[in-house]
């Protein structure tokens, strides 16, 4: 007896119910992937922005300076900047002093970080600077010109040109104050990048602190974000040499991004548990009926021969055609709504009110998605194999009819 | 007699009903306790955001908020914290005064941001006395006494009876300073107050900054914070000109866009569980009384008229339909009720994270909330009487004769 053949037959006798158990599998399917697609797209795009403002894919450190951000702990750059650039696959390396102080203007005082950068390295890299001119960039690396966030510019009511006073401490202990002047303004739409942030060149800010040529964090931008684990060994060969020195990965260096990005996700697979649950739910209902109206036929095939284990097997295979055709067409919707996904995105502007203005730099008001397919394939195979297991309880049934009260059945 | 007819047609079939209510009553509360997740998910990210620090409300002068100008105060009336504390749905008011200074202890010194507060009032807006990790929070009578974040603390190496030392420009132009005692160290989760945030006295911190009289600002909690909004609006509309109300949303328009973003997901997800959960009810109702063809021709062959028998079955299905939706919201609720009390603890796995102003904790959990249970069941109601009308008003449309001969 050819299963399939038969399954197939059986399954368009009542069109009606196939189709809609189909819509159903298919819809769902095509929804969850599509989600998934989305969301893989927009952790992406999460992950990207911040490794680039934060500690790059791969972050160099002394000691747990990752979590204490105590500024002792620095070390001298010593040209590793140079060498870790040098490795391929690595798109930008950032040097970087953090010192956390006191900004003061004649009117008022706030606690700011200040951050000593490369400026030309910083600029072409830093997504908080991608609104500002070239012009507008620090001049060198010892000058005192400084970037500020836009808030702070505004809170110690200054503007561009003007002068201020920033506040460290030194190595030794005593505070050491500089006169410096604005030379450009940012704004990123964080809080406290624009509430906060003082941007100088490196040297100048390791002056200040009494720390010249050391720096608190070197971090390595990657030309693609899936080369880390080419180069990750590299970063530890080139440190090999000062065991003080620590290689982290972005989601250990940025534990809050990326817990937060677990947080999400795992949110996201409990509700995907329940919606294959209540999918699961409707294909045991649609082979249930099936079985059930059909008792008086199997009772005639049962008494004419068949074993219950043929029987069984039949509707095992109508389940499994199901699964199958639901995995294909689902699939291809999924391909689809992903393709406009990717291309159109979720305007989010659009779901907003007008006045809240972006900062148009660190999050894109532009949900976009990425092509997963591999866990795209992965989730099909899982509906078809949740048609299979839906099945198995109707099948069940179905071989364990009694052949003459089977018959008797209306 | 439809109804008594319709009811025993119910019970006719045992295994046919009892099937079609189960698939009901499962969907119905996976569904429900969906929704419930995702509202416990929201209110999780609000609650962090504006219960640690922001409250849901603030109330102070026209451009504070904005430039956290030291002149730009109000004044600290009796009065006036009365008048805010009794409006419709405030349950808590704060009155605040903020500066910026260094802290410094031996050798070490950090800018630090000092919020003067009154400890019995702060502790109805913000939770910062749960998150205390060592001492005690300020007494209501705290003068000098000071907690501070564990950030700022491990940074000046202070711990609990340790003095510190408070330097700042006061509004006088004078350079206020004081000697401080650590009584407290709290840990939020969020950096940005952990290794900056000072919670002082109120009369202290006036008496610094020669600010005598004058708030900053007052933060408030209302019993819903997803009305703050509203709250805020009709605060504004009773307050002088000059005062600023401003709620979370503007407070805080980073959260406001994570839950935008938040919001497109959950949309998403919630088609796809209605969709499926609708397909699959609608496939089995629509199949429970599409196999019921012939026995419709029996009826109308003995003369049953056509908008009885379409009467009939919308009855049998509504009977059915309320059993169904009774049970699901009973396990629903139930299910429900179980995540908000123990939830998933997903700490094994992470750490709490800092979002946009807020720190969300490692679990998933629900909140029950009235429309996440009668909006799906209106819903799925009209889906399953839907279901069970189409294929009755086929079926009453065909002759007697066609209607026996089928099946």
């Amino acid at each position: 007896m050819n299963y399939l053949s038969l399954a197939w037959k059986n399954l368009w006798r009542n069109r009606r119910r196939t189709l809609i158990t189909l819509a159903a599998m298919s819809l769902s399917l095509m929804l969850v992937q599509a989600f998934h697609n989305l969301s893989a797209g927009v952790y992406r795009q999460m992950v990207n922005s911040g490794v680039r403002a934060g500690s790059g894919h791969i972050a160099v450190y002394r000691g747990d300076y990752v979590r204490s951000r105590d500024e002792k702990l620095s070390f001298a750059e010593a040209g590793l900047a140079g060498r870790l650039a040098a490795i391929p696959e690595v798109e930008g390396v950032l040097p970087r002093v953090y010192l956390p102080g006191l900004a003061q203007s004649s009117r008022e005082s706030r606690g700011i970080l200040l951050t000593g950068v490369d400026p030309a390295a910083e600029l072409s890299v830093n997504p908080f600077l991608k609104q500002l001119a070239a012009e507008d960039m620090l001049p060198s690396t010892e000058g005192r010109e400084a970037i500020l966030g836009a808030r702070l510019v505004k809170e110690l009511k200054i503007a561009r040109g003007n002068k201020f006073v920033v506040t460290v401490q030194k190595r030794g202990g005593e505070l050491q104050s500089e006169l410096l002047r604005v030379h450009g303004v940012v704004k990123t739409g964080i809080k406290e990048i624009d509430g906060g942030l003082v941007m100088v060149g490196r040297e100048r800010a390791a002056a200040m602190g009494g720390i010249p040529g050391q720096v608190h964090e070197i971090a390595v931008i990657l030309d693609d974000p899936e080369a880390d684990r080419r180069v990750f060994p590299r970063v530890e060969a080139l440190i090999a040499d000062q065991p003080e020195l620590r290689a982290l990965p972005w989601e250990e260096a940025m534990l809050n991004l990326a817990n937060a990005i677990k947080l999400d996700y795992a949110s996201q697979k409990f509700i995907f548990v329940i919606i294959l649950l209540i999918v699961t739910i409707g294909v045991v209902n649609t082979l249930l009926m099936s079985v059930m109206e059909r008792m008086r036929e199997f009772g005639v095939i049962l008494a004419i021969g068949a074993s219950p284990l043929r029987l069984a097997g039949m509707i095992m295979a109508e389940a499994t055609l199901l699964g199958v055709l639901s995995m294909i067409f689902g699939t291809l919707l999924g391909s689809l709504a992903t393709w406009y996904l990717v291309r159109y995105g979720i305007d989010l502007r659009a779901l907003i009110s007008e006045n809240l203005e972006y900062g148009g730099v660190v999050f894109d008001p532009i949900l976009r998605a990425i092509w997963d397919v591999p866990w795209m394939l992965r989730i099909a195979w899982y509906v078809a194999g949740l048609c299979l297991a839906a099945s198995l309880y109707p099948a069940l049934k179905a071989a364990r009819l009694a052949p003459v009260e089977a018959m008797r059945h209306v | 007699m439809l109804l008594t007819l319709a009811t025993r047609n119910i019970w006719r079939n045992k295994r046919r009903t009892l099937l079609t209510l189960s698939a009901m009553v499962v969907s119905s509360s996976l569904l429900m306790l969906s929704l419930g997740i995702f509202s416990g998910m929201l209110m999780d990210i609000l609650a962090s955001a504006t219960e640690q620090y922001h409250g849901h409300v603030v109330v102070s002068r026209s451009g504070y908020q904005d430039e956290r100008d030291m002149f730009l105060n109000i004044a600290d009336e009796p009065q006036l914290l009365a008048r805010l504390a009794a409006s419709p749905g405030v349950v808590g008011a704060s009155p605040r005064l903020r500066a910026f200074g260094l802290l410094s202890r031996g050798n070490n010194t950090y800018p630090a941001e000092i919020l003067g507060i009154e400890p019995g009032r702060e502790r109805q807006v913000t939770h910062l006395d749960h998150k205390l990790i060592a001492g005690s929070y300020l007494p209501d009578d705290a003068g000098r006494q000071v907690v501070i974040g564990r950030g700022l603390a491990e940074k000046l190496g202070a711990t609990p009876g340790d003095e510190v030392v408070f330097v700042t420009q006061a509004a006088d132009g004078s350079i206020g300073n004081d000697l401080l005692t650590v009584s407290g160290i709290f840990e939020t989760g969020d950096a940005g107050h952990d290794n900056a945030l000072v919670m002082a006295e109120l009369a202290w911190l006036q008496e610094v900054m020669v600010l005598p009289g004058r708030l900053h600002e007052v933060a408030l909690s209302v019993a819903d914070p997803r009305l703050a909004d509203a709250a805020a609006a009709d605060l504004a509309a009773r307050l002088p000109a000059d005062f600023e109300v401003l709620d979370w949303g503007r407070l805080l328009p980073e959260m406001r866009e994570v839950i935008a973003s938040y919001d497109v997901s959950r949309m998403i997800l919630v088609v796809i569980l209605y969709s499926a959960t609708g397909l699959g009810i609608l496939n089995t109702f629509f199949m429970s009384v599409l196999e019921r063809t012939r026995e419709f021709g029996i009826l109308m062959a003995m003369g049953m008229k056509p908008w009885k028998l379409r009467a009939m079955v919308l009855l049998e299905t509504l009977v059915m339909g309320l059993l169904s939706l009774a049970a699901g919201i009973t396990l629903g609720l139930l299910l429900t009720w179980y995540m908000q009390a123990v939830g998933i603890d997903l700490s094994g796995y992470l750490t709490p994270v800092t979002y946009a102003g807020g720190t969300i904790l490692p679990r998933l959990s629900a909140v029950f909330e009235a429309k996440n249970i009668w909006v799906p069941a209106l819903i799925l109601l009209a889906t399953c009487l839907l279901a069970g009308y189409l294929p009755a008003r086929r079926a009453a449309r065909l002759r007697p004769v066609e209607a026996i001969r089928e099946n």
